[in-house]
């Protein structure tokens, strides 16, 4: 570069006018730092294979794209990286590929994801709700309740090959659709099958166990837990109680059962416990039991009560306790 | 300042390889002990070469008005950048790209000696003094140029060049009064 040697040692101009403005910065002393580290020798000398190398692999890089003109596209060839050392081409290019590789996953990850997840459909205490399935059966969904749906129902050919299943937490009506295939409903400790029917299925904590409680009112149903499967027909129920297998079918009437579809109770044998979770449920409000409760099973019909305090008060007359109300809710106690 | 680069620039423009190419030659050398600085020897060959390809990549965007010198030296410099931080995730930077230290003053002749001293005080300096001051005196480029580069302010720039060179004399005075 000719024409820089004769302004070799000179100050940058920016410098120089920094020096008139301090004339105590020893100017003299300064210039001459500014001449000898000039002299420094450099960090490195290239070494002329390398360069030459790299020559190379930007002249192949140069041709291999001529007439390719948009700034911001990926290089349709990368340089021949020869000026690396082979370990580290192999290093870049496993790089390469286990980025893609990485990208790629976590797209199909997303994608079975999205896929998978399914719907939640929550009904909060003190409502109740019916919903549709994408298969045409109809779901009553009783007070605090929860019902999964996977998404894939969306997809007819999805849903006849992976068959069609739900997972249901709390109280549910089912109106099955009948479409040949089979029809599940999973809860935390039973499986129902189904071809089309209709059916009730309760699965509750009563009493800090899991009871799954399965009631048909048309159709043919099978119930399976604990590794037993049990049939039920219309107007018959079976129980599921924690991990074990399904009571024998029993007899039942079914406007009693399924009250709770029109609004009102029905309790069989029931504790105060599990009776008083239900009312707090459907009714929204707090009911809580005191431990030194003793009461006795209740049996009760009710088909159109008004409010939760009249209720309980009848649920207490039956059971042998007493309801307070608090600020918060009622307060069940021993008589 | 250097009329060969504005004409290098047009050329470039039009796709020309022969001016890439005299390009690369003019330049490779003062690239990569710049790049070597930032990284280290062996890396600034790596760090060289992507920033030509990459100066290719956007030949088509040019911007006449621009200096295409420190053009280049930025797109080292952010090369150089993105292959200390690759480093630093591996853990192993120290190893690559400390500065080399000199060999023991000792060794060397008188006249050298004060050269390597000299070397280790710009060595010492801080490192965007050392970066700014070193472009200045090396690189033969002006102080708007390497703001551009180093993206910061020209008056920065001049604040840098000028600490370190106060730096630099405050060091040569120290040594002269301690052999005299």
């Amino acid at each position: 570069m000719s024409t820089h040697e004769p302004t070799d040692n000179a100050l940058p101009p920016e410098v120089q006018s920094w020096l008139d403005e301090h004339p105590n910065a020893d100017a003299d002393t300064l210039r001459e730092v500014w001449q000898l580290s000039g002299e420094v020798p450099p960090a490195m000398d290239p070494d002329p294979e390398r360069v030459d190398a790299m020559r190379d692999a930007l002249r192949s890089a140069t041709a291999t794209d001529r007439g390719h003109t948009d700034a911001n596209e990926a290089p349709t060839a990368h340089p021949s990286p020869t000026d690396r050392s082979p370990a580290e081409r192999i290093r870049s290019r496993w790089a390469g590929r286990a980025l893609g590789t990485a990208v790629l996953l976590v797209l199909v990850a997303v994608g079975l994801y999205l896929f998978a997840v399914p719907n939640r459909i929550a009904v909060p205490p003190g409502q109740t709700q019916t919903v549709s399935l994408p298969d045409g059966s109809t779901v009553e969904l009783n007070s605090g309740t929860t019902l999964h749906c996977p998404r894939w129902w969306r997809l007819p050919p999805l849903r006849s090959w992976l068959g069609r299943s739900v997972h249901l937490e709390g109280e549910a009506f089912f109106a099955v659709a009948e479409t040949g295939t089979p029809f599940r409903v999973d809860t935390k400790n039973a499986t129902v099958r189904v071809l089309g029917t209709r059916f009730n299925v309760q699965a509750r904590r009563t009493d800090g166990r899991r009871e799954t409680r399965v009631v048909v009112a048309e159709g043919r149903v099978s119930l399976a837990a604990g590794g037993a499967t049990t049939r039920l027909d219309s107007a018959q129920a079976a129980t599921v109680q924690g991990l074990g297998r399904p009571s024998a079918p029993e007899p039942i009437r079914l406007d009693q059962r399924l009250a709770w579809r029109r609004g009102g109770f029905s309790f069989a044998d029931a504790s105060i416990r599990a009776i008083t979770a239900e009312v707090g449920r459907r009714f929204d409000v707090s009911v809580s039991v005191r431990a030194n409760v003793e009461a006795r099973p209740v049996t009760l019909q009710v088909t159109d009560p008004e409010s939760a305090a009249p209720l309980l008060r009848d649920i207490c007359r039956a059971a042998g306790c007493r309801v307070d109300s608090t600020t918060t809710g009622f307060v069940i106690q021993p008589r | 300042m250097d009329d060969r680069f504005d004409t290098w620039s047009r050329q470039l423009r039009a796709s020309d390889r022969t001016a890439f190419t005299d390009l690369f030659d003019a330049m490779h050398t003062p690239l990569l002990r710049y790049a070597s600085r930032l990284t280290s020897a062996d890396t600034a060959y790596d760090v060289v070469q992507e920033a030509f390809v990459s100066l290719w990549r956007m030949r088509a965007s040019l911007n006449p008005d621009r200096s295409l010198k420190s053009l280049l030296y930025t797109l080292v410099r952010n090369e150089a950048l993105n292959q200390r931080r690759a480093m630093d995730r591996r853990q192993d930077r120290h190893a690559e790209y400390s500065p080399p230290r000199e060999p023991s003053p000792s060794d060397q002749v008188e006249a050298n000696a004060l050269r390597a001293r000299l070397k280790r005080w710009i060595d010492d300096l801080p490192e965007r003094q050392r970066e700014a001051f070193r472009l200045s005196r090396f690189d033969d480029l002006t102080h708007d140029e390497i703001a551009e580069i180093m993206n910061i302010a020209p008056r920065t720039v001049t604040n840098h060049v000028t600490k370190a060179l106060q730096t630099l004399r405050d060091r040569l005075d120290e040594h002269r009064a301690a052999t005299d």
